[in-house]
């Protein structure tokens, strides 16, 4: 794993003022609405919310990306490879916000959660709020889910998806679903070790 | 009553040097992430709990069939490029097996190159595992039953040893002896006739349980502990929770603490030993999301955690997020509302290890009044767990045991079994398996009474401390089915043992203020004696089952949560004084209900919020410390969005002026309190 072949430096977000032409190097404003965000994207970055936490799903790092830009107010990602590692950066509010993961592991999905700013790692778990528990079977067709398992006694579901699915895109269109009255990904959260 | 007066001026002495010395700190843990016919996924976890960003290292993973590292069979190595605070990298490596003789052990550490920017104190970064491999060159993950398994009766020989249980004094193959009387309480129950756990099931929820180690297996229920990674580990049954790695499983330990058989002969006894043991791997599982949600009562088949009555949980978080998840909280909710028949399962939590663990800078404060605490594990800030603290053989906190205002009590655990008294208790059948592998000290060299290496002398922790809980609160549900959740936590605050009854003041001059930085035992206006370090003091089994006879079960009044209280008024924190800020809020409408914990909601916005001591007082004028200053988990930290809890004022009343102060301790940094809430969960006591 010892490679270092140089920055490939994919995607490089601008403000909106950039957009208009003027380069901005750093973001003017506060982040507030994530979905606003994600509306004026067109370029993989997915709002999606998990519990009470609204994050913003960045594009996987790929050395076959091509460059984008991806617009926002006040926030600008830079997703590459680097050294290796595939780097997701996210300038916030005057400080930047990095996590890596190496290139030659496994393929690791991330959002930025602009409130606590922090990225946090998206895992391949939805958890699925139903109207049904009896049909969760057709919600794990309807998501591609590899399988699931209800817990009615907390009134959702968690759902296996593929390793190769966006989380937030299939909770997107799974909260349209007529059994499903919310959809979230889930976060990997901190690890929990013996004491 | 001042005992200590420490004219220490931190703001010229300690801010802004310390401050200075804010650095990373990278810590590494090693696990099995998949098992196939062919080869061992092993997972290296290198994180960075420190304040600063980590520079560019290495780490290097080793097997080698013995113990050391010099010679070895298999290595490999990575990048490890620079980690911000609180995230985690991780990388995985496919061991082929055919690399490896069939039969034999293994054994693997992954190490990270120390970087200069660690404090010297924080630059071990170690992290082993082992596995066996079983004749047809395939890792061993099934329990198999000892080939020596021993089933006679008669008196455990290890029971003499366990202080724990009944401190006369032994010195448990350590150095110095403990201290008679700094036990459990429990030498009234020890005799005959008396509770032991039957009919009670605890559920251990650790990194794996030994199902058919001789002195659990009669208490383990068929069928119904779980492996977590049937999808990921080849080979292993569904109900067999077995932990591969062959350096000790913490699982193991954990269950014989609260439940190992009694009188069969062999090793010690646990504190409900012939509670049922439920095993569940959640620690080691690929999916901990989902294994922790089925194993903490949510689910009815597959496990059948439901049918759950204690959930023993010797884990924490690293890093730490700082305020739990919803789903994270409804599954306590769920599982005191809804199990056992409605009367609520009790969850039992360690409080944490970090009292010494000063990770990104260390004042001389923190030697004290502690590095990280109880607070620092977001779980804490629910009200539904019974949070259990540490002591040691000498009746005093173990010198890593977290403290916070959100302990309930404490237990007995020990310090490291070398010097000084540790836990005694089952370690992973065999001499070839266990914590004794790479710490053979202890009563791995008593033949005699432990022939066939299957307990262990050294086993610590407030990991430790839970299972004695849990085991004790198993006892109570044998004698008092009909208690709720509520009950047992009123049952043990009630009646905990008062311990290190001199246990210090620590005031410092911050501008010219006397700030006291830590309480000694207090009193609040319930009658409740209350301390950080111990929450309502020692369990005292004995005595809990004496008051339990006296208290009629569901006898709390409604629970009940409230709605938040707020203030929100920004006004500035004053930099480096004792004095501090302070503001109140009234709470008014709740009649005739008594506090069983107070949750604040604080936010504040400063750029080195490791400088804030956050305090809260009652109307009746009880004071908690929810914060103390230097508090290392937020070194380097800005701005607080935090939920904190203190069970300080239990039986209070809610109603009147609730008042916090925020202290900044150290100069050079300033900020603001933006504003802050309460909000209770009640009852009404008798």
């Amino acid at each position: 794993m010892r490679t270092g072949t140089g920055l490939l430096c994919l995607a490089v977000l601008m403000s909106a003022d950039a957009l208009a032409g003027e380069e901005v190097t750093e973001p003017q404003v506060g982040f507030e609405d994530t979905d606003a965000f994600a509306l004026q994207a067109d370029d993989g970055v997915l709002a999606a919310r998990s519990d009470d936490r609204r994050l913003l799903v960045v594009p996987m790092a790929d050395e076959t990306m091509p460059p984008r830009v991806i617009a926002g107010d006040g926030i600008r990602f830079e997703v590459g490879v680097e050294n290796g590692f595939r780097v997701y950066r996210a300038w916030y509010q005057g400080r930047a916000h990095t996590t890596r993961a190496p290139v030659d592991g496994p393929q690791r999905r991330f959002a930025f959660d602009p409130k606590h700013k922090r990225f946090d790692e998206v895992t391949s778990t939805l958890r699925v709020r139903l109207t049904d528990f009896d049909r969760l079977d057709e919600v794990i067709d309807a998501a591609g889910a590899s399988d699931g398992k209800g817990y009615p006694a907390l009134g959702w579901a968690l759902l296996r998806l593929p390793a190769e699915a966006n989380p937030a895109a299939v909770a997107r269109e799974l909260s349209e679903h007529e059994l499903v009255t919310g959809a979230e990904i889930v976060l990997r959260g901190p690890r929990r070790l013996p004491q | 009553m001042i005992t200590s007066l420490l004219c220490l001026f931190l703001a010229a002495g300690c801010g802004p040097d310390a401050k200075q010395s804010i650095a990373p700190d990278l810590i590494v843990s090693t696990s099995i992430h998949e098992i196939t016919a062919e080869y061992i996924g092993l997972r290296v976890w290198v994180g960075n709990r420190g304040a600063a960003t980590s520079a560019t290292t290495t780490m290097a993973l080793r097997i080698n069939d013995e113990p050391r590292w010099d010679i070895n069979l298999w290595s490999a190595e990575a990048d490890v490029p620079p980690i911000d605070p609180s995230y985690w990298q991780f990388y995985d490596f496919n061991v082929r097996l055919d690399g490896f003789d069939a039969d034999a052990d293994y054994y693997v550490q992954a190490s990270v190159e120390a970087i200069a920017q660690e404090h010297p104190w924080r630059r071990y970064n170690r992290s082993s595992l082992g596995f066996t491999l079983d004749e047809a060159g395939e890792v061993v993950v099934k329990c198999t039953t000892p080939a020596n398994e021993d089933e006679s009766t008669g008196t455990d020989p290890l029971l003499a040893e366990q202080w724990h249980l009944n401190n006369i004094g032994q010195s448990a193959y350590a150095y110095w002896p403990g201290s008679p009387g700094e036990d459990l309480g429990m030498s009234a129950t020890l005799g005959a006739g008396q509770p032991t756990g039957k009919g009670v099931r605890i559920g251990i929820l650790d990194t794996g349980m030994e199902t058919c180690h001789p002195d659990l297996a009669a208490n383990v229920e068929e069928g119904a502990s779980f492996n977590a990674n049937m999808a990921s580990w080849h080979g292993v049954d569904a109900a067999d929770p077995f932990e591969p790695s062959t350096l000790g499983d913490h699982g193991t330990s954990v269950a014989g603490i609260a439940a190992a058989v009694a009188d069969n002969g062999v090793g010690g006894r646990g504190v409900a030993p012939d509670a049922t043991l439920h095993g569940f791997n959640v620690l080691s599982a690929t999916d901990f999301n989902q294994a922790y949600v089925d194993a903490t009562g949510a689910s009815d088949a597959d496990p059948p955690s439901a049918s759950i009555d204690v959930f023993n949980m010797s884990f924490g978080s690293y890093p730490g997020v700082l305020n739990i998840e919803d789903s994270e909280k409804m599954l306590f909710e769920h599982g005191v509302r809804n199990l056992r028949g409605g009367r609520g399962a009790v969850y039992v939590k360690s409080a944490g290890n970090a009292f010494g663990a000063c990770s990104s800078m260390r004042r001389p404060a923190n030697g004290r009044i502690g590095c990280a605490h109880a607070n620092g594990d977001a779980t804490h800030s629910v009200p539904f767990l019974v949070v259990v603290g540490a002591f040691n053989a000498h009746g005093v906190k173990a010198s890593y045991s977290s403290a916070g205002s959100n302990l309930w009590v404490a237990a007995p655990a020990g310090e490291f079994g070398s010097a000084s008294p540790a836990s005694i208790t089952a370690d992973q059948a065999g001499t070839e398996r266990g914590y004794d592998v790479l710490v053979p000290i202890g009563v791995v060299h008593d033949s005699v009474n432990n022939p066939d290496g299957d307990y262990v002398s050294t086993f610590n922790g407030t990991s430790a401390a839970a299972p004695h809980t849990s085991g004790a609160v198993a006892l109570l549900l044998e004698a008092y089915p009909e208690f709720t959740w509520r009950d047992v936590k009123h049952v043990l605050a009630k009646t905990a043992r008062q311990i290190d009854p001199h246990a210090r003041t620590v005031r410092y001059v911050v501008g010219g203020w006397v700030y006291t930085a830590q309480h000694p035992w207090i009193t609040n206006a319930a009658g409740y004696r209350f301390h950080n370090w111990y929450g309502f003091g020692a369990v005292h089994v004995d005595d809990a089952l004496a008051f339990a006879a006296m208290h009629t079960p569901d006898g709390l009044g409604e629970f009940t949560q409230t709605d938040a209280f707020i203030r929100e008024e920004a006004v500035s924190i004053p930099d480096a004084d004792g004095g501090g800020v302070v503001q109140s809020l009234t709470v008014e409408g709740l009649a005739d209900a008594n506090i069983e914990a107070a949750m604040l909601h604080v936010d504040i916005t400063h750029p080195m919020t490791n400088d804030l001591g956050i305090h809260l007082i009652s109307p009746a004028g009880t004071e908690s410390i929810l914060n103390p200053i230097f508090n290392d988990a937020h070194a380097g930290n800005a701005d607080l969005d935090w939920n904190l809890l203190s069970n300080a004022f239990y039986g209070e009343s809610p109603n009147g002026d609730w008042t916090i102060k925020v202290v900044d301790a150290a100069a050079a940094d300033v900020g603001t309190l933006d504003g802050w809430s309460l909000t209770f969960a009640l009852g009404t006591h008798p």
